[in-house]
């Protein structure tokens, strides 16, 4: 659905994206996980047709985006980080305004609405709506005319755990039906739920690709971290997994029955980001 | 893409009807048109100023101005409102796309007022027009009235500055005056402005000037567009 190759952007002399390469396939969730300013914006304008005077080819659904036509956008839905309505207007108005611009039939406003709780708030102005509110409602906002690709900032942004875990199951049954699906973020969790796979954006390039599994697996060690008492005070310790039988103290206080705590602890995303880039993911 | 334009446009028509200055702005041309047609001759048969029948002309172009000029700026301040709420990246990246919404709010309302221009010089013009003359003027007046617009939107973040830039932008239409009150080579110091050749098309009917008007405005509105265009990335 989406091939970069030898992507080059900059917005002054120096480049900004360069040489940058990556494929998404149909039905895929595909995250873009870097700090601010790493460039994981301007990749999403520059996929969804905002920004045009790139060097390299950026095919989107069949269609380079520099020379896109109005069809291009009957087939996408994006979900920017900043909710944005006619807060005069309410939401159902809000959403039937935006619907009447597609062609294609669209998914009934009240649907969209019970989709993420919002059925009791159709008639109700958007000035009146709380962030999460917002939020959700912008969220089906680009679902309304079920595009093929959907590009999502930040959906969870704002979004107390119940209805993150709701938008994001959301996002799972999209994919489940064939939307493909980019993700921009630099909340770790969300990647790693979500995607089937992940891109580390710093500075402009690909530090590294692959599923959030493969990530955590190659990149650091698994360890193992235990507790118990030495003279009355309690001692942590940890080991590498794939050394554990090497570690007679671990052994003895197994057989003695004297661990307090015992659990393995695998690398998160934002540690093998760290290593891989040597920067933060804020 | 017409379902999409119209969609865009009617929702313009809606915050417009919904604010009550912008409002006013629609019916403002018919008031001024008014005040115009009966005001002007009374001063000259009250005070007797008899100077002011050889500027009916200039009365005329400054009539053929204010629909679209009120239109444009009710526009501007739609534009303004939506890319101060963030609305506008979300409609150019829909089926209306960026010529497309700028069209519905500018274009739109800009053809719109090109019949009521005809309509409102036809009926309360001070000097000899002829119809195939306000026919031509005001064709000429809907297109060189876009430019204070997109100025404005291209310069202005908000309403508030877009009020400030909007009486900067009202300069655009100085150059109609000037071959009234200039008549030395010093008038063609406002050759860059299309009012100005508007006024001297007015006066001569020469066709030169009539193109002149279209060749500026087309080239100025097209770099104004590109700003703006750069503006919304």
């Amino acid at each position: 659905m989406i091939h970069v190759q030898n992507l080059t952007f900059s917005y002054s002399k120096f480049p900004f994206i360069e040489n940058m390469n990556f494929e998404v396939g149909k039905g895929e969730i595909f995250g873009f996980l870097g700090p601010s300013g790493a460039g994981k914006s301007t990749l999403q304008k520059i996929l969804i047709g905002l920004l045009t005077n790139y060097t390299g080819s950026v095919q989107v659904n069949g269609c380079e985006t520099k020379r896109k036509n109005r069809n291009f956008y009957e087939h996408i839905g994006i979900d920017f980080e900043f909710p944005s309505f006619y807060e005069k207007f309410t939401a159902a108005e809000n959403l039937n305004f935006f619907a009447s611009l597609y062609q294609m039939p669209c998914i009934p406003t009240k649907d969209l609405l019970a989709m993420v709780g919002l059925s009791a708030d159709a008639d109700k102005k958007v000035s009146g709506f709380s962030k999460g509110m917002k939020s959700r409602l912008n969220f089906v906002k680009s679902l309304l005319h079920r595009p093929d690709i959907l590009f999502l900032d930040e959906p969870t942004s704002g979004l107390d755990p119940t209805n993150s875990k709701q938008m994001k199951e959301i996002i799972a049954d999209c994919r489940d039906k064939g939307t493909t699906i980019i993700l921009t973020t630099h909340n770790m969790y969300d990647a790693t739920e979500l995607c089937d796979r992940v891109a580390f954006i710093v500075d402009g390039s690909i530090k590294a690709l692959d599923t959030p599994h493969n990530l955590m697996l190659a990149k650091k060690e698994n360890i193992l971290e235990y507790s118990y008492l030495e003279n009355g005070v309690e001692m942590q310790k940890q080991t590498p997994l794939k050394t554990v039988s090497e570690d007679t103290l671990l052994q003895n206080l197994i057989a003695e029955n004297a661990l307090l705590t015992i659990h393995s602890k695998e690398p998160s995303l934002e540690d093998v980001f760290r290593e891989i880039t040597g920067r933060e993911l804020k | 893409m017409n379902k999409a334009l119209f969609s865009s446009f009617r929702m313009f028509v809606r915050s417009v009807v919904s604010d009550g200055m912008l409002l006013l702005m629609l019916v403002m041309p018919i008031l001024m048109a008014l005040l115009f047609k009966l005001a002007v001759p009374a001063l000259v048969a009250q005070f007797h100023w008899t100077f002011l029948p050889s500027y009916y002309l200039l009365f005329d172009l400054f009539l053929f101005t204010i629909a679209p000029t009120f239109w444009t700026f009710a526009s501007s301040m739609t534009i303004l409102d939506e890319m101060d709420a963030g609305i506008t990246p979300q409609l150019i990246v829909t089926p209306v796309g960026k010529f497309g919404y700028l069209f519905s709010r500018l274009g739109f309302p800009s053809l719109l007022s090109y019949p009521v221009i005809c309509i409102i010089v036809y009926f309360a013009h001070l000097s000899s027009l002829s119809v195939s003359a306000i026919l031509q003027l005001a064709l000429l007046s809907m297109v060189s009235c876009l430019l204070p617009s997109l100025l404005v939107i291209c310069i202005a973040n908000n309403r508030v500055e877009g009020m400030a830039v909007n009486k900067l932008a009202g300069l655009l239409g100085f150059g109609s005056f000037v071959p009234f009150f200039i008549t030395g080579w010093q008038q063609y110091l406002f050759a860059f402005l299309p009012s100005f050749w508007l006024a001297k098309f007015a006066q001569t009917d020469n066709y030169f000037f009539f193109a002149l008007v279209l060749l500026l405005t087309v080239l100025i509105s097209w770099g104004l567009f590109r700003k703006y265009e750069r503006k919304i990335q």
